[in-house]
């Protein structure tokens, strides 16, 4: 029976996007960043305060492409006050898919760093889950980035360049949504546009302190030392 | 043939190792159309465990190929977006090119499934999805934790790491009852809870947070494990037994705080006759009224914290004010609740505290006039003791996600007595005696007070809305009886007694007050950046103040005295009402506001039944701006205009004589003072460099400044009322910079500060104008490494200056202060600490004694058992005894210096035994 609905299912769509599959090549896209600030907070004074803030801090981004390269920026404004969010939390990232590199402006406390390196090499795990995002049809891929932190991906075929939210890349298709449970954070895509990138749009950042991941990372765990269980967290936040 | 072997040999190896140059290809097309799709996507997963190898996407014609592919077992999955998902096996072995031909889309479908082996044995049941475990049916040694339970488990595996894997899959999330336990590492209830508290163990995929929170399903699952505890287990206890002594100091404490779900019970017992009165900061979250967090929002739209710890009466804290010696004793019983999903909260505490104290001292002044100098010199000795008993609770109701009501009532009942004993006397400029005086005072009172506030706050849908009510109610009364006797001697120039006074009077003294206020405040988004916020407050207050003197007549105290008589009722009715605007952008904030209040006071003397009224209008207007250059550095600068009123003693016509030779007289014309004051603050903080910085400077002006007169008469008595004088400020400087420096694990710190001000007084009828500066500045270095051991120096100066208009001298004195600590952990769980404070401060008047004083603390603690719940500990007070009470303060016309009783060096030998249940869980007690 439900094999048969599947089927039935399967005719339907397949009849109804019969010929209207577009590939986009480029455009924008319009991501809406969400951590959930209740989920950080233990204890019992954290009741109080959950009284009194917004579960979210609700930002967004863009993300435009075209080709082979995207860049990945602050959009339209969103929730003001940072005091509950994370240092590198308003990210510009440039990617060039040919040359599997990308340069990055992260404001990291104080300092503002310019990461330049290879995209990530994360090893995917396809599943056959899927779920419509933004009016695109996207499969469920999960990986575990930086030896402990679980990344679930919703990824279209139809949006043609392998690129996402951040520096997450590497899949066959765009990631219109992210989720990384031990971050609190979600990013949903909300709107793809059609937009011809000019030039401009795809300046790389410039301005920062340059670096690499893994100069970074020892920066990071030195000066975090005495965060404790924080120290971690807010280095995954970073190291995204 | 050695050849052909290495030439075989490495062949074997490139096609086993290092091939990766299988390719596979083919076209695509439309099972329908028979139109080749171009733009497919083509991905490749190992077989085993569905991860992406590699993936392309066919061209305009329908032709791909994937090349460079390692052998293995693959799935090649091609997708288009409008077509059904084809799924095809293939192997490789790391040479070959596979050639797909023509795969049509839509005709064939296959889907990945996965599959879960179930298992069904005894004592495990299949619930729907949840596979769960009855524990007891696990055999188990004693003391052994769950970890030791779940590995005997079928189909459960648990490494040495502490990883589990249930039914194939590695386990995510261990909750227990449910609900997450203190953190999202697993380990941490599987290795503390112990094995027999366990009912069930159940197993399943968890839905994500998110998903739960924001009702879309992201599509992730977590394998689960939930503990179920025995129901007799969600309950325990924890508490602290602890006796020290040593020579006549002695300390006693017991704790005790048992908890079953949210409910929690705790009660607590304290007494010493050292200076450690109270409850520490730790004890007082644990078995006190816990600390009261009150959160608010600010102005710009952020959040601060007030805390408040329990007791909230002159006993709070540690209660001792570090003058004579106290005997203490505190009790304490809390109990608070929640329940129906937190809906409802409820606190309730009862505090008993009983404080006597002994104190003795020595004052000297030197009472600087226009052109005399002249000493009063008193010593005294007292003895107190207060009882009080208070009660409060709090009822906190979240209605819904909107509306949140919220009820708090206190009450207390107390008496105190005391007994002061004062020797006196009055030195004029050559050291001959003016008048000296014996006084006694011995009194009683009783207080009693009633609090309630009740607030309701709702939010709306419309972010930035909300809505409060408070209404707040306060009553405190006080009835004291006492009495004054007091012989005074007056003598001339030539020290001859020519006049001797003598009080013998009963005093009572009633006082109430109460207030009752209403406040409504109503915030509302006009744009998304601007805000505005509306509030209208009432208040009512009335206090009435009986102030009755009488005279011994034929050994009674009957004759009542007119002239130091009084009652007194002050009412005040305040309608305040004010409107607030802020504009909040990423980079900066600003807000300005004005609260215009109109204040109508009635002051009735119910003796001679006169009234006065009168009333004020008046304008608060605040404005601040804050920019912000990042997230850790910022300016902001602020305004705000406030009044102080006069309180009511200052305000009644009446004597105050308890001392005779020092009098203070009330004064009903006095006004209410305004204070405009402005300050700007910088800070910058860098979080990589661990490196601080803030400074800031503050203003404040005040018009119809409160101040006193004094006038001293030709027998040296002087007496005091509260008076209204212009041109008081203030002005401050302050900086602070804590830096790490590099390579090292030592911080340094410095801090500086500069002040001064202006102040206004009368005496003998002439305004005397006092200018104050003081100039401060400090360094510290300390380094601590990884609880092992902290040290701490701290050095710093203070210079001071004050010039009076009026004697037309200017006092200047330097003061030094050091500090300096040190603890290390030794092996065997010993530790050792010391702290040292050094305090020498210059000379400025000739009856200046030495006040060089160094006091040093020291410590010795070992630690026993392998959780180290017993601690044994020596500690020995201002080893070189020379802790000697002393305080100076330099007044307009007066340089005031104090010597007291205190504690001077003793040793406490402690042993402190920290306890709890067995198996138990405590709640969630760190933020």
């Amino acid at each position: 029976m439900k094999k048969q609905l599947l089927i039935i299912l399967f005719l339907f769509t397949a009849f109804a996007g019969f010929g209207q599959s577009k590939f986009i090549s480029k455009g924008r896209i319009e991501f809406e960043r969400k951590v959930n600030i209740h989920a950080q907070m233990e204890g019992e004074l954290a009741e109080q305060f959950k009284k009194l803030i917004p579960q979210y801090y609700t930002t967004y981004f863009d993300l435009i492409f075209a080709g082979d390269k995207s860049i990945y920026k602050p959009g339209k404004e969103g929730d003001k006050n940072n005091m509950w969010g994370r240092p590198a939390s308003e990210n510009i990232v440039y990617s060039d898919f040919t040359n599997k590199k990308y340069l990055a402006r992260k404001q990291v406390f104080e300092q503002a760093y310019l990461i330049e390196d290879s995209l990530r090499n994360a090893v995917w795990k396809i599943t056959n889950d899927k779920r419509d995002i933004a009016g695109y049809e996207c499969r469920r891929a999960t990986t575990v980035i930086m030896d402990s932190v679980f990344v679930v991906a919703f990824y279209t075929d139809e949006i043609m360049i392998s690129g996402g939210p951040e520096s997450f890349s590497g899949l066959p298709g765009t990631i219109l949504g992210l989720v990384i449970p031990r971050l609190h954070t979600t990013w949903y895509a909300t709107k793809v546009e059609n937009y011809t990138p000019k030039d401009e749009d795809f300046l790389p950042p410039s301005k920062g302190k340059k670096t690499n991941n893994a100069q970074l990372k020892t920066t990071l765990t030195n000066s975090l030392k005495d965060w404790g269980k924080w120290a971690q967290r807010n280095i995954w936040a970073i190291m995204i | 043939m050695r050849r052909y072997l290495l030439l075989l040999f490495t062949f074997i190896f490139s096609i086993t190792g290092f091939s990766q140059n299988s390719s596979i290809k083919g076209i695509i097309t439309d099972t329908s159309t028979n139109r080749n799709l171009g733009n497919s996507v083509i991905t490749v997963l190992n077989l085993k465990d569905s991860t992406l190898v590699s993936f392309s996407r066919s061209d305009v014609s329908g032709n791909f190929i994937l090349t460079q592919l390692p052998a293995g077992k693959f799935v090649v999955l091609i997708t288009n977006p409008s077509f059904a998902d084809y799924v095809e096996n293939v192997e490789l072995n790391g040479t070959d090119a596979v050639d797909l031909k023509k795969v049509s889309l839509t005709n064939k479908m296959k889907l990945l499934q996965e599959i879960i082996i179930k298992r069904q044995l005894a004592a495990v049941r299949m619930k729907g999805d949840t596979t769960e475990y009855a524990a007891d049916s696990f055999k188990v040694k004693e003391n052994a934790s769950v970890e030791d339970l779940l590995k005997k488990m079928p189909g459960i595996q648990v490494d040495k790491n502490g990883q589990i894997i249930a039914q194939g899959q590695k386990v995510e999330k261990v909750l227990v009852d449910g609900e997450e336990f203190f953190s999202d590492d697993p380990t941490v209830a599987t290795r503390n809870i112990r094995a027999d508290a366990v009912d069930k163990v159940q197993v399943f995929d968890k839905k994500s947070d998110q998903s739960v929170f924001t009702g879309v399903d992201d599509g992730e699952k977590t394998r689960t494990l939930n503990l179920k505890l025995k129901e007799n287990k969600k309950q325990g206890y924890f508490g602290k037994l602890s006796a020290g002594g040593l020579t006549k100091y002695y300390t006693g404490q017991g704790m005790i705080n048992a908890f079953k779900g949210k409910r929690k019970a705790a009660a607590f017992l304290v007494t010493t006759n050292t200076d450690k009165t109270g409850l520490n900061w730790q004890d007082e979250r644990s078995y006190g009224s816990g600390t009261e967090g009150m959160f608010f929002t600010t102005d710009d739209g952020g959040m601060g914290m007030a805390f408040s710890s329990g007791g909230g009466d002159e006993f709070g804290g540690q209660g001792y004010s570090g003058q004579g010696l106290p005997t203490s004793w505190k009790g304490g019983l809390h109990f608070s609740n929640k329940w129906d999903k937190d809906v409802y909260t409820t606190n309730w505490n009862y505090r008993f505290n009983k404080l006597d104290e002994k104190s003795a001292g020595t004052t000297f002044r030197q009472n600087i006039l226009k052109d005399s100098v002249y000493y009063d010199r008193e010593s005294g000795n007292s003895s107190s003791q207060k009882i009080r008993h208070s009660l409060n609770g709090l009822m906190e109701i979240q209605v819904d996600s909107f509306n949140n009501i919220r009820i708090n009532a206190n009450s207390g009942v107390g008496t105190s007595q005391s007994f002061n004993l004062y020797n006196s006397e009055a030195l004029s400029e050559e050291n001959a005696p003016v008048n000296k005086s014996v006084r006694t005072t011995n009194q009683k009172s009783d207080n009693n007070t009633i609090n309630s506030s009740a607030i309701w706050r709702r939010k709306f849908r419309k972010k930035g809305r909300n809505l409060s009510l408070t209404f707040d109610q306060k009553y405190n009364e006080s009835n004291t009886n006492g009495f004054l006797y007091g012989l005074s001697s007056f003598y001339d120039k030539a020290g001859i007694n020519f006049q001797n006074d003598t009080t013998d009077q009963m005093k009572v003294n009633d006082n109430t007050s109460s207030s009752l206020s209403g406040r409504f405040s109503w915030s509302e988004p006009l744009t998304k950046k601007l805000f505005a916020e509306f509030n209208y407050a009432y208040t009512h207050s009335s206090s009435t103040l009986k102030r009755l003197s009488y005279n011994k007549e034929a050994g009674k105290y009957s004759k009542y005295i007119d002239s130091l008589s009084n009652d007194y009722l002050y009412n005040v009715n305040t309608n305040s009402a004010g409107a607030n605007f802020r504009y909040n952008t990423t980079k900066y904030n600003a807000s300005a506001g004005v609260n215009l209040a109109r204040t109508d006071f009635r002051q009735t003397d119910q003796v001679i039944d006169t009234s006065r009224t009168y009333n004020y209008v008046n304008i608060f207007p605040r404005a601040n701006f804050s920019y912000k250059f990042s997230q850790f550095s910022s300016v902001s600068i602020n305004y705000n205009g406030s009044t102080r009123q006069p309180t009511i003693e200052q305000l009644q016509p009446v004597r105050e004589n308890s001392n005779p030779l020092n009098i203070t007289i009330g004064n009903p014309s006095l006004k209410q003072e305004f204070r405009h004051s402005i300050n700007l603050n910088y800070n910058n903080y860098k979080v990589l460099n661990q490196r601080s910085i803030y400074v800031g400077t503050n203003y404040s002006k005040v018009n119809k400044g409160i101040s006193n007169s004094y006038t001293v008469d030709s027998l040296g008595r002087r007496v005091n009322q509260a008076i209204n004088v212009d041109g008081n400020y203030n002005m401050g400087l302050y900086g602070y910079y804590n830096v790490k420096i590099p390579k090292s694990d030592l911080h340094f710190d410095a801090n500086s500060s500069v002040n001064f001000y202006r102040s206004t007084n009368v005496s003998n009828k002439l305004q005397n104008t006092t200018n104050n500066g003081t100039y401060s500045f400090g360094i510290g270095l300390s380094i601590d490494k990884d609880d092992k051991y902290e040290f701490r120096l701290a050095p710093g100066a203070t210079y001071s200056s004050q010039k009076s208009s009026l004697s037309g001298t200017t006092t200047k004195y330097w003061s030094y202060r050091t500090n300096a600590s040190a603890k290390v952990d030794l092996p065997y769980k010993l530790s050792i600490g010391s702290d040292a404070d050094l305090n020498f401060r210059q000379k400025i008047t000739a009856f200046d004694r030495n006040n060089n004083v160094i006091v040093w603390n020291a410590f010795a603690e070992k630690k026993f058992f392998k959780k180290e719940t017993l601690v044994l500990q020596f500690r020995v007070n201002d080893i070189l005894n020379q802790n000697k009470g002393y305080s100076r303060s330099v007044n307009p016309t007066s340089i005031v210096e104090r010597t007291y009783t205190t504690f001077m060096r003793y040793g406490l030998l402690t042993l402190t035994w920290n306890f709890n249940s067995s198996g138990s869980t405590p709640p969630k007690s760190d933020f």
